[in-house]
């Protein structure tokens, strides 16, 4: 095979070009710190890497979902926990005087307790999350509970929260449940009894008032029926938050694995590369200088 | 046979040396010209003369100064090069479509669809909020933002592709002109016994660039002219004459046609046909009919949707002013996606049930929720006779993932191409290209033999002053 500088020109050319190619590559790789930097460098894997991406910003989006319902449900435990304490300190109070007492300065001290706890009672029941009232259902911009009537001024809706995919927690407790037992917690109307025992107190009245204590002391039980549902629904986003959490780090994991770049492995290659690359212009430089002209 | 004779031989090897000296001459001088073929000269001895009974040569004559050419080889390069012309325009035009869905390096409508649905879910964790409305808002003008961005940049490439069709065609009717101009100059210097291998290699280099725009075919006429036709079979070029490639824009579909006036003026369509035997105007038309239209298909497919499932469940929910049956999007194609613009904050129906109503509030969030889930709900994508049932996600990702597939075996294409010409030409060269070592040898080889015949004449010439000086 005859050989002609125009044959040498265009091998080295050829294959200096596909040197710098690859160097560029590697070098873009070791820049970026990704194997794959546009979909064409590896297509299927593209399609994976962006639907795990896709999930971990699913989880991402869950977990931040999950922190809400848990500063929500937090609130609503704090006042769980005060409206389970004003109706224990009713009940001690009511205990005093099951039988009724002729002191009038006893009762009225009594009542205007009572009284005074019930607008607590109220209170607690019309506790606010931001603008938001916690126990009102889905109407959250109405106070559900009021000191001058015992209704319930609420929504019965569940307000839920997707905690992760198709997976979903109510994070409210409507008050009308919790205070007026309409619920699966108890059947104690709470603000009627405290009325009931204001008024038999007042009326001196024994019998009623040992029944309103009585129906005070079924309460207790319906309390901490909502607070330990709210406990169970803080444990289960803890558990949703700890598997969502795990779910994330596998995935990162799967993604670094197959993204980044191993940078002992690309700077070695980038060496060997670059050295051949070296060698390849020398060679090219050298061989065009030789000429039979020299020798003539 | 006396001197005289001596004279005479003497001066054809002068002559004939001057001759290869002049050819080597011409080879070192286009040693780097595209499509050159190296000339060699042959030589043939003079006829023979009896003299004294013996045949005596009357010295060297030229018997032909040959092209060093391989038709085959020729014909896989113009092949070749048709090949190459496609591969490397769709590779550069995909390599410019690629980067639109780079979702891997940057932030394109992957996120924004995660943005828009994620927006939904904040706004279902506090349904009455303004803040996490407001959000819901702009994350959907981002997101149809994106949708128009996506769309006007995959119709610009359509559009540089249409209009590169006019250099192309152009640079086609230059090409056919030049051949036809060639083929007239071959035939005329031909006619008249000349040598006519530099017009020859002129005309086989612009056959071969030629190729490059159009896969065209040709052959040689017992006359020495040129036939080229192109892939639907119109004559191109013909003895001397020419057809020509215009682009003529076409109402219905505001892109340009091809439109070839043959030699003898009749004018006919052939932009079906043209793009079959590749070159880039093949590449280029399947770029701009079938490879990008094919995406924005697949994206106006994923708009049309997204639009249709967002604006059922939109249309169920109410709004905290108690609104119902409000659009949350208009438009059914990525360009024309937009956000309803009777939307606003209020009426983004985040409930399920009227919060105006004695039974509901603001707090409801039971649309929001479902308009969330959305991510997660797989729908039906058709795009011609492929329906496809997957998330909007899913689909968007199996469209870049399809996009990267396509780069890639163009780029493939490409590479293999360019080192299947890269083989073609060290063979042309290695059988037509000139070696400046062998030039060089034989300039010495030719010089000596001109310096020897020199000396015949030298030696006859004192030969002569001898019988000379004898009569004297």
């Amino acid at each position: 095979m005859r050989v002609t500088p125009g044959m040498t020109a265009n091998n080295a050319m050829y294959n200096l070009q596909k040197g710098r190619t690859i160097l560029g590559r590697l070098q873009e790789q070791v820049a970026s710190g990704m194997v794959i930097n546009r979909p064409s460098d590896d297509p299927i894997t593209t399609r994976q890497l962006l639907e795990l991406e896709n999930k971990l910003e699913e989880g991402e989006q869950y977990l931040s979902n999950i922190t809400k319902a848990n500063l929500w449900l937090k609130m609503t435990n704090t006042a769980l926990g005060g409206v389970a304490d004003v109706v224990n300190q009713a009940r001690k109070l009511a205990g005093t005087i099951t039988s009724g007492s002729s002191d009038s300065t006893v009762r009225e001290n009594a009542v205007s307790q009572l009284t005074e706890l019930k607008k607590q009672l109220v209170d607690m029941g019309n506790t606010q999350f931001g603008d938001q009232y916690l126990f009102s259902g889905s109407k959250t911009d109405t106070p559900p509970f009021s000191n001058t009537d015992n209704l319930y001024h609420g929504s019965g809706d569940a307000i839920a929260v997707e905690i992760d995919r198709s997976s979903i927690s109510a994070i409210n407790i409507t008050g009308d449940s919790l205070l007026m037992g309409t619920g699966s917690y108890g059947s104690v109307h709470v603000l009627q009894t405290f009325d009931d025992l204001i008024s038999a107190i007042q009326a001196n009245n024994p019998a009623n008032i040992r029944d309103a204590a009585l129906k005070l002391d079924n309460s207790i039980p319906q309390i901490s029926n909502a607070i330990s549902d709210v406990s169970s629904r803080l444990n289960r986003l803890e558990n949703a938050k700890t598997m969502i959490s795990s779910d994330k780090a596998t995935i990162q994991g799967i993604i670094s694995d197959t993204q980044s770049v191993d940078m002992i492995e690309a700077a070695t290659k980038l060496t060997l590369r670059q050295t051949a690359f070296e060698a390849a212009l020398s060679a090219t430089a050298k061989i065009s200088q030789l000429s039979l002209l020299d020798y003539m | 046979m006396g001197v005289n004779s001596i004279f005479n031989v003497a001066t054809t090897g002068i002559n004939m040396a001057r001759v290869a000296i002049e050819v080597t001459g011409e080879n070192i001088a286009n040693v780097n010209t595209d499509g050159y073929s190296r000339q060699t000269v042959m030589f043939k001895t003079g006829p023979t003369i009896t003299s004294n009974g013996f045949p005596l040569g009357t010295g060297v004559q030229l018997a032909q100064v040959r092209r060093n050419h391989d038709e085959l080889l020729q014909l896989q390069l113009v092949n070749g090069n048709s090949a190459g012309g496609e591969s490397s325009v769709k590779e550069n035009a995909l390599s410019q479509v690629e980067p639109f869905f780079n979702e891997l390096t940057t932030e394109g409508l992957g996120q924004s669809l995660q943005d828009f649905f994620g927006s939904w879910k904040d706004l279902s964790t506090n349904a009455a909020g303004t803040a996490e409305r407001q959000v819901v808002l702009s994350r959907s003008e981002s997101l149809v933002d994106t949708f128009h961005r996506l769309s006007s940049n995959l119709n610009d490439s359509i559009e540089s592709a249409d209009r590169s069709l006019d250099g192309i065609t152009r640079s086609i009717t230059d090409f056919a002109t030049s051949i036809a101009s060639l083929n007239e100059q071959i035939l005329q210097t031909e006619r008249l016994g000349g040598n006519a291998n530099e017009l020859r290699d002129q005309r086989d280099n612009a056959v071969f660039q030629l190729a490059e725009k159009v896969g065209v075919g040709y052959s040689e006429q017992s006359d020495g002219t040129l036939t080229v036709t192109l892939p639907g079979g119109e004559i191109l070029v013909e003895g001397n004459k020419y057809g020509t490639l215009t682009t003529q824009d076409d109402p219905a579909t505001g892109l340009n046609d091809i439109i070839f006036t043959s030699s003898t003026g009749v004018v006919s369509d052939v932009t079906a046909t043209i793009g079959n035997g590749q070159g880039e105007i093949g590449g280029t038309l399947q770029v701009r009919d079938e490879i990008v239209p094919g995406y924005l298909a697949q994206l106006d497919e994923m708009a049309k949707q997204l639009v249709t499932a967002v604006n059922t469940q939109h249309v169920a929910g109410y709004g905290l002013d108690g609104s119902t049956g409000t659009a949350f999007f208009t438009g059914a194609t990525s360009s024309t996606i937009s956000i309803n613009s009777a939307l606003t904050v209020e009426k983004i129906a985040a409930a399920a049930k009227d919060p105006t109503s004695l039974l509901s509030g603001p707090g409801d969030n039971g649309n929001a929720l479902k308009l969330a889930g959305l991510q997660s709900t797989s729908l039906t994508f058709t795009v011609g006779a492929t329906a496809t049932t997957t998330t909007v996600s899913s689909y968007y990702n199996s469209l870049v993932s399809k996009v990267g597939v396509d780069a890639r075996n163009a780029e493939t294409t490409m590479l293999q191409n360019e080192s299947f010409m890269k083989q073609l030409n060290t063979l042309r060269e290695s059988h037509s290209g000139v070696s400046l070592d062998e030039e060089l040898t034989n300039l010495i080889k030719f010089q000596k033999a001109y310096s020897a015949s020199a000396r015949m004449i030298t030696t006859a010439s004192e030969m002569l002053d001898t019988v000379l000086a004898m009569v004297r």
